[in-house]
């Protein structure tokens, strides 16, 4: 090293003499012990058991990539079978009334049989 | 703020309160907090030559270490690890701040100039400059902020606390020759700001 470097050192080096006030340390943790309470109280219930479940899910390693699969298959079979209508379901006994419609039925219609001219009792003309 | 070259530190007792802390131990991580305050802050404090900058970002490097410290699997130090984190975050900050067209120089903190320490160590680098403290602080102050934040990095690391080069290397993930070309061309940046200072 040349000696104007270690000039360059020696004279930038005093910096390491700043020091912040007597006692600002303390009050930096205090002040730092206050924020995270303040922190703890603003978060909600829910974003904690998230926070703790995401945490809890980067400690499991390899298992989880198992497990998530496994969580995945079993709500895709839960959301299958618990679907209306779904293989699970119990058939609705007025499931197969047909739907109302107000158009006729053409093809069942019988037109009603025409009236006689000669009204008959019995075989009998009156 | 310790007044001697920060060294590598312990880290067996490290362990156990990051392991403390990481079970939810939060007094653990009080302790931790008042171990590294103090070295992180001369970092940060060096970078921005600003102590309300400091402060405001200390508080959020150790908020964002807590936060983080359930993903800190101990493949380096505690030391390597937090400190990762204070720099990256100063060097975001710097790069914020430089877009801000309010800060300038002037902003720069003198508060070194009553320190008996700096005065003694003033005199005795250059007894020629003996009431020339303040104007050494300012020089200083200007010649730090003349250099790239790539730059103060490493000479705040270096030459002010003291980190080894392979220490600095794993913190900031750069090899040991970038670290030397960097301090020597930096070394010849501050030279030209210093000169008056030097014998």
């Amino acid at each position: 090293m040349s000696n104007y470097e270690e000039q360059v050192q020696k004279i930038v080096s005093l910096k390491r003499y700043e020091t912040p006030r007597d006692g600002y340390f303390e009050d930096f943790l205090e002040e730092f012990q206050e924020r995270q309470r303040s922190e703890l109280l603003q978060k909600s219930s829910i974003s904690l058991f998230f926070e703790r479940f995401a945490a809890w899910f980067r400690e499991v390693g390899s298992v989880k990539w198992v497990a998530g699969a496994g969580l995945a298959y079993a709500a895709v079979m839960a959301a299958i079978l618990l679907w209306p209508g779904g293989p699970g379901t119990t058939p609705d006994p007025n499931s197969n009334r047909q739907p109302a419609s107000f158009e006729p039925d053409v093809k069942s219609f019988t037109p009603p049989a025409p009236v006689k001219e000669d009204p008959e009792i019995d075989g009998q003309k009156l | 703020m310790s007044t001697e070259p920060v060294k590598e530190p312990a880290t067996d007792s490290d362990r156990e309160l990051v392991r403390r802390a990481q079970a939810g131990n939060t007094q653990a991580f009080d302790e931790l907090v008042v171990k590294f305050s103090p070295r992180l802050y001369g970092m940060v404090y060096h970078m921005t030559s600003n102590k309300e900058d400091t402060h405001d970002l200390l508080q959020e490097i150790f908020a964002k270490a807590y936060h983080s410290l359930k993903r800190f699997r101990g493949k380096s130090s505690f030391y390597t690890w937090i400190y990762s984190i204070a720099t990256n975050m100063t060097l975001n900050f710097l790069k914020k701040r430089k877009r801000r067209a309010t800060w300038s120089l002037d902003d720069v903190d003198s508060g070194i100039q009553n320190d008996d320490a700096m005065v003694d160590i003033g005199r005795a680098a250059n007894p020629r400059h003996q009431s020339g403290v303040n104007e050494l602080q300012k020089k200083l102050n200007e010649a730090m902020q003349s250099l790239s934040e790539d730059h103060r990095v490493v000479v705040t690391m270096f030459d002010i606390q003291g980190i080894p080069h392979a220490e600095i290397g794993r913190i900031l993930k750069i090899s040991e020759g970038t670290i030397r070309s960097r301090l020597f061309y930096a070394h010849q940046q501050l030279q030209g700001h210093l000169e008056e200072f030097i014998r």
